[in-house]
């Protein structure tokens, strides 16, 4: 029996082990010290704008989109893009990659408030969701909007002294050692140089192809010519958090058109009340005492996983967000006027954070594109 | 020149306060600056000024010398000493400081009385509570019959409210209509759907005046989708 048994495992591995092969190769043999890259042989596609939903497409959400002309999304361009972001020698001891904060699984945030930087020390403020980063159209990136545009800031954090502390200057020396780089750059670019610069465009290339857009709203939406008509695919909780969401987050989050969840500009909500102490966000950056307090939002698709909420991460639950913008948030001279106290009920918070999960999209947290190429 | 005293004048008292401990900061005499540095737990109706964000980047000031040295600054804002640095000594002052800071447009207010592209409160603005108490009943996704039910209940009281202030026009709902509205519902709604209604209900919708109108931003006045029996419009 036993024996029989020890047969089939092996014929069963084998045919695992063969099935693993076919679908993602090696693009080199690696050398002895470098990590094993397995990319598929045919590059994935990463532009995905044929198969995106209408309500994607039309007019209004396509004005989200942030893309330069001088750096559009390829193929080979994102799949550089995608190594360099799993890769742990961007950073300057070699332990830590631009996916050790932002995780896949997590909608690319980290599921702790502050992220583990190379040598240990812990950042002060969460790292945000990676979600159609496509798709904020002032194209202005961290909680507050320091990061000019994607290509511009993608090499602040590896630059970072606390996040990844590498010498961005050092990279192409750095990763022209691999010789599969060469091939990678070539791809991308047309000739193996490796430059800072193409380093910038192809992360910037990886990080907007990340769009989720194969929700179950995403689906119900499909469904109807209005977001404000229910959903067959709804509960009646789901579409009356829906409605909820609509009368009264929409203004902010959902801006003129059905497919984006970000909101077009920095805010403050009222999180705290100091007006010194307390983390400016864009004030510390643009020093306009009328910026005091503002901050970046992430998108709200998979927020599910994207906790913990805000730019400290003060808030683990999104009851506990609900509650925040349930009591009209705390008294600040520049807290925006739309924040105004809901008052809401524990069925309709219950309603309210059923629809926001409906936002969840487990394509996007599984998809093999995404994901670590040296696993 | 102004600033130069200024700064002048801190260096000078940042040095008679240099045996200051870390925990307890020993502020100078300048009125000045111990306003500036001193300004916290403000009102909500204070406006935030350059005063404001001097006093925000002083708090890094963890020598107590009164100037912000790029590595007492959290990374993210080192580049503003790369911005502001005139004396060429890698630190801020306050001097410095306040000239890079700048006034933007005001954050915008709650009005009492609708002027073009003021914002406001729906029922200070004069809308219409109809729609808000329609919309309100649809949100509760109720039976249908029960939806149609609770409507006409609630806009015949509505009318009620309109008929007691006569001359007046449609009626806002004030804390006191509401709660007579809801309690007309007792035999129609549960205890917890009358609950989540005057919640809505409560919920006052944002307004922006425009020369049109009024056009309705947030709550449950806002114009959707739902079908709405015409019978009880």
């Amino acid at each position: 029996m036993s024996a029989r048994c020890g047969r089939w495992l092996i014929a069963l591995l084998f045919v695992l082990l063969v099935a693993a092969t076919t679908t993602e190769s090696q693009t080199a043999p690696p050398r002895s010290s470098e990590p094993v890259l397995r990319l598929p042989q045919i590059p994935y596609r990463y532009d995905n704008l044929v198969e995106l939903p209408i309500h994607f497409r039309q007019g209004d959400a396509q004005r989200f989109d942030n893309t330069p002309r001088d750096n559009p999304i390829t193929d080979a361009g994102a799949t550089l893009g995608r190594v360099l972001f799993y890769d742990t020698r961007l950073s300057a001891n070699g332990t830590t990659s631009c996916a050790t904060c932002h995780v896949q699984k997590n909608a690319f945030a980290d599921p702790k408030p502050g992220s583990r930087g190379f040598e240990g020390g812990t950042t002060d403020r969460h790292a945000m969701n990676l979600v159609n980063l496509r798709y904020h159209p002032r194209g202005r990136f961290f909680w507050d909007e320091r990061g000019g545009n994607l290509e511009a800031m993608v090499l602040l954090p590896v630059e970072n002294r606390l996040e990844m502390g590498q010498d961005a200057a050092r990279l192409p020396e750095i990763l022209g050692r691999d010789s599969r780089y060469q091939e990678l750059f070539r791809s991308a670019f047309g000739d193996p140089e490796i430059t800072k610069e193409r380093i910038s465009r192809g992360l910037a290339q990886f990080l907007r192809a990340l769009v989720s857009y194969r929700s179950k709203y995403d689906e119900g939406r499909a469904e109807v010519p209005s977001s404000k008509e229910d959903f067959a695919n709804f509960t009646p909780q789901e579409n009356r958090g829906k409605a909820l969401f609509l009368r009264n987050c929409a203004l902010c989050h959902l801006p003129d058109q059905d497919a984006h969840f970000v909101m077009t500009e920095p805010v403050n909500t009222g999180l705290d009340e100091d007006t010194v102490a307390t983390d400016g966000g864009v004030g510390d950056i643009s020093l306009n005492p009328r910026e005091v307090g503002f901050f970046k939002s992430p998108s709200l698709r998979n927020v599910e996983v994207t906790g913990p909420y805000m730019h400290d991460g003060r808030f683990t639950t999104l009851e506990a967000v609900l509650e925040h913008y349930s009591s009209g948030g705390k008294k600040h001279p520049n807290k925006d006027i739309r924040v105004q106290p809901l008052n809401l009920t524990a069925s309709e918070k219950a309603a309210l954070v059923a629809f926001l999960k409906t936002l969840t999209d487990p394509h996007f947290l599984n998809d093999p594109r995404f994901s670590d190429p040296f696993r | 020149m102004r600033y130069s005293c200024a700064a002048l004048a801190i260096l000078l008292l940042s040095t008679a306060t240099a045996a200051a401990q870390d925990e307890v900061r020993a502020l100078p005499t300048t009125p000045n600056v111990r306003s500036i540095l001193s300004l916290s737990h403000q009102p909500e109706s204070r406006r935030l000024g350059a005063d404001d964000v001097v006093a925000r980047l002083m708090r890094f000031d963890r020598n107590n010398d009164f100037k912000i040295e790029i590595d007492e600054l959290p990374e993210r804002m080192q580049t503003l000493v790369v911005r502001g640095d005139r004396s060429d000594d890698l630190k801020l002052d306050i001097a410095e400081i306040r000239r890079m800071t700048h006034i933007g447009p005001e954050v915008p207010v709650l009005f009492h009385s609708p002027q073009f592209g003021s914002y406001g409160f729906g029922d200070v603005f004069g809308l219409s509570s109809r729609t808000h108490i329609e919309n309100s009943i649809d949100d509760l996704r109720l039976a249908p019959q029960t939806a149609l039910e609770a409507k006409r209940i609630s806009l015949a009281q509505a009318d009620e409210f309109d008929r007691l202030a006569p001359g007046f026009g449609r009626q806002p709902l004030t804390d006191e209509r509401r709660a007579t509205l809801i309690a007309r519902l007792s035999s129609v709604l549960t205890e917890e759907e009358r609950d989540n209604l005057n919640a809505a209900l409560a919920r006052r919708p944002l307004v922006k005046a425009t020369g049109l109108g009024l056009d309705v931003l947030t709550g449950n006045a806002q114009t959707n989708g739902l079908t709405v029996d015409p019978a009880v419009r």
